[in-house]
């Protein structure tokens, strides 16, 4: 079954209820809402935290009204923001009765006007916290009265109905309903993990999830009140629910509603997914704002990367269309990577990030979207023809990058995932394998010749390395000393072959390198007969290999030593023995 | 909203292309259309004194702009190349079919 958007349509599985859903292209500012009209009620679940949303909602709801005097009652999936702040914002005709449910620990919290809890702090505009009076108390600990009901003007009576549900591994899923009247029912279930206060909703085949389906997410889990423990129960739970109801189809806070067999796959690869997600720091303000800049370097060195690695297979094609009248060599080999569709991605988190600057975004979007950036360069870097086409090391250093980017917003520490290495080897297998790549003979093309496709991607691999490094000469100058550092052979290639590069793409015909060991540091200078633009580079980029250094307790620095530039790493030594 | 202006002025050897903005996927077509008119014409010097980021789809506009002017056996020139740009032209190849200047 489909949900359309913006119209009534029929909810599966009840005998009277019609849903007119509102979903929007997922954000992080305004969640979907759903309304449901049932006869003796009409439920709006999640209002959502826009203007133009809660006057469409007030126009659905007068225009319900107006065809059956019913009462409304609002529940929130959880008490953030996004879903929470329109709460007590709704217009509806007078006479018109309004009850309100959440989850207990969520009325506490807006009550309590707590912005860690609801998430207000995410967002630059300070905005309001919902100040509605909340009837409806679900899964109250003390209960006034046993069913708790919720008494209209009229003496009528919305009784809450608590039928916990046993689960097989002995597990009780916390589980409450209430009638809409005609033999309809709203089924409320306590699915903590993304917040205390999460509960997910039933009507006939349509359960809605609130934000679970994200909380295993990148710069979503940590958020306060976010609970390992409890995500990884309610996962279960969840499952178990699909499988033993009649659920068809899932109703996400953000984004669209997908089949229940969809989500019941997505809820099982994330609950793979979270449970490493066992030491996750609190997403607090300060930590957002760090992962803000961390997000900015980071797309400002993915960037540049990718943007070689397009100028790269942009060169092959001007090479190969001077040797094919028709084009048709060189097509193919811009048309094995979506270059264009990687330029999308990062011109739009670009714009993203700008409006961040002008205050029009919470920093927490730009984290979110740097996320979602990183997701969508991994699977175009994975693709096979990406690997046949370019360099290694570039895809490579563009992968590890967004590995680390999308570890360590989850809350994982940097990943030293490489035995520390011997910095001595470290070089000279970097110089060994330019000058293999450099030197590299045309026996790839010679053992290609009998097969037109063979030859094009050998010649198209050929022209596609192009290295700046091809005509520098190198003069290595190793400490006699053990040099056994704190840093992976691969992350320490990453750095030195991207400082390299830029040097030589400023005009560096000659670069030193010298490794020395000193008071507990290897140190290693890479050094320039000439003055370098510090602009070339990229300052965003060198914070970024500072920062990465930093984490093995390493250093960056840059000196300009009688009108020559020299860079610096430091990384502390350790004992071989 | 357009945030990438471009101008022509022609001088005695050349067309000369001023670029002031970003160019990427969003702005690259309003470089392309002069750029290449200005190609086919005859030489072109392209200036990117006041252009602070190119992407990959800045790199496109220049390799059709390099192939247009490569059918008469001439080479594009693109002058005040800011250092990073002209490092990603250099890293990438492209200063082997174009000439640039920073």
């Amino acid at each position: 079954m489909k949900i359309e958007t913006n119209v009534w349509q029929k909810v599966p599985g009840t005998p009277s209820v019609e849903l007119f859903a509102i979903i929007l292209k997922a954000n992080c500012v305004s969640s979907n809402c759903y309304i449901f009209s049932a006869p003796d009620a009409l439920v709006v679940v999640d209002p959502g935290a826009s203007s133009e949303q809660t006057e469409q909602i007030s126009r659905v709801l007068t225009d319900a009204v107006a065809v059956s005097q019913r009462p409304i009652l609002v529940f929130l999936t959880h008490c953030h923001q996004d879903h929470s702040q329109e709460a007590g914002g709704l217009g509806f005709p007078a006479g018109t009765e309004v009850k309100r449910f959440a989850h207990q620990s969520g009325v506490e919290a807006m009550k309590h006007r707590d912005r860690n809890l609801t998430t207000a702090y995410l967002y630059p505009w300070n905005p309001e916290i919902c100040a509605a009076e909340f009837e409806g108390i679900l899964f109250a600990s003390n209960p006034a009265a046993t069913p708790p009901a919720i008494e209209l003007a009229d003496g009528r009576r919305f009784e809450l109905y608590s039928e916990p549900i046993r689960m097989p591994d002995g597990e009780t899923l916390q589980h409450q309903w209430l009638s809409l009247g005609g033999g309809n029912r709203l089924e409320i279930y306590h699915t903590p993990g993304h917040s205390a206060c999460s509960i997910s909703l039933r009507i006939g085949s349509l359960l809605m999830l609130g934000d679970l389906p994200f909380a295993a997410n990148p710069g979503v889990c940590g958020l306060d009140g976010w609970n390992h423990t409890d995500l990884l129960q309610t996962l279960r739970k969840v499952d178990r629910l699909m499988e033993t109801t009649a659920v068809e189809v899932c109703c996400p806070g953000h984004g669209y509603c997908v089949s229940a067999q969809s989500m019941r796959e997505k809820l099982r690869l994330m609950e793979s997914e979270a449970s490493n997600l066992t030491d996750v720091p609190l997403m607090d303000a300060e930590r957002i704002t760090a992962l803000k800049i961390y997000v900015d370097e980071l797309l400002e060195e993915t960037a540049a990367l990718l943007t070689i690695f397009s100028g790269r297979l942009y060169t092959a094609s001007y090479y190969l269309s001077l040797l094919d009248e028709q084009d048709s060599a060189a097509t193919r080999v811009l048309g094995a990577l979506d270059i264009d569709q990687i330029d999308r991605i990062l011109s739009d988190f670009r714009r993203i990030a700008e409006a961040f600057n002008t205050c029009a975004m919470p920093e927490w979007t730009v984290v979110l979207k740097g996320v979602q950036v990183a997701r969508s360069l991994q699977n175009v870097l994975s693709t096979e023809h990406v690997r046949q086409l370019l360099d290694f090391s570039l895809v490579d250093r563009a992968e590890r990058r967004l590995e680390d980017f999308l570890s360590l917003i989850r809350g994982l520490q940097f990943l030293q995932t490489e035995p520390p290495g011997v910095v001595n080897e470290i070089v000279v297998n970097l110089m060994k394998r330019l000058k293999e790549t450099m030197m590299a003979e045309p026996t790839d093309l010679m053992g290609s010749l009998d097969d037109d496709q063979t030859f094009l991607q050998a010649l198209t691999r050929r022209l596609a390395v192009y290295s700046p490094l091809r005509d520098i000469e190198f003069e290595f100058a190793p400490a006699a000393k053990d040099t056994k550092a704190n840093i992976g052979a691969e992350r320490l290639d990453d750095i030195l072959t991207n400082l390299l590069e830029g040097m030589a793409a400023m005009g560096v015909k000659h670069i030193g390198i010298a490794t020395r060991v000193a008071s507990g540091q290897v140190e290693i200078q890479l050094s320039s007969r000439q003055r370098l633009d510090p602009a070339a580079l990229g300052k965003r980029r060198l914070d970024l290999y500072n920062r990465t250094l930093g984490w093995l307790g390493g250093k960056l620095e840059r000196h300009e030593h009688d009108g020559n530039t020299e860079f610096i790493i430091r990384l502390p030594l350790l004992n071989s023995a | 909203m357009s945030d990438l202006e471009v101008t022509v002025e022609q001088s005695e050897t050349a067309a000369v292309v001023h670029a002031a903005g970003s160019v990427d996927s969003n702005t690259a077509p309003q470089l392309q259309e002069p750029l290449l008119r200005a190609a086919e014409n005859g030489a072109v010097q392209l200036d990117l004194a006041k252009v602070p980021y190119m992407s990959s789809a800045g790199l496109r506009v220049l390799l059709l702009a390099a192939k247009a002017l490569q059918k008469r056996g001439e080479r594009l020139r693109v002058i005040n190349a800011p250092a990073q740009i002209y490092n990603v032209l250099n890293i990438s190849g492209f200063t082997s079919f174009i000439d640039v200047s920073s």
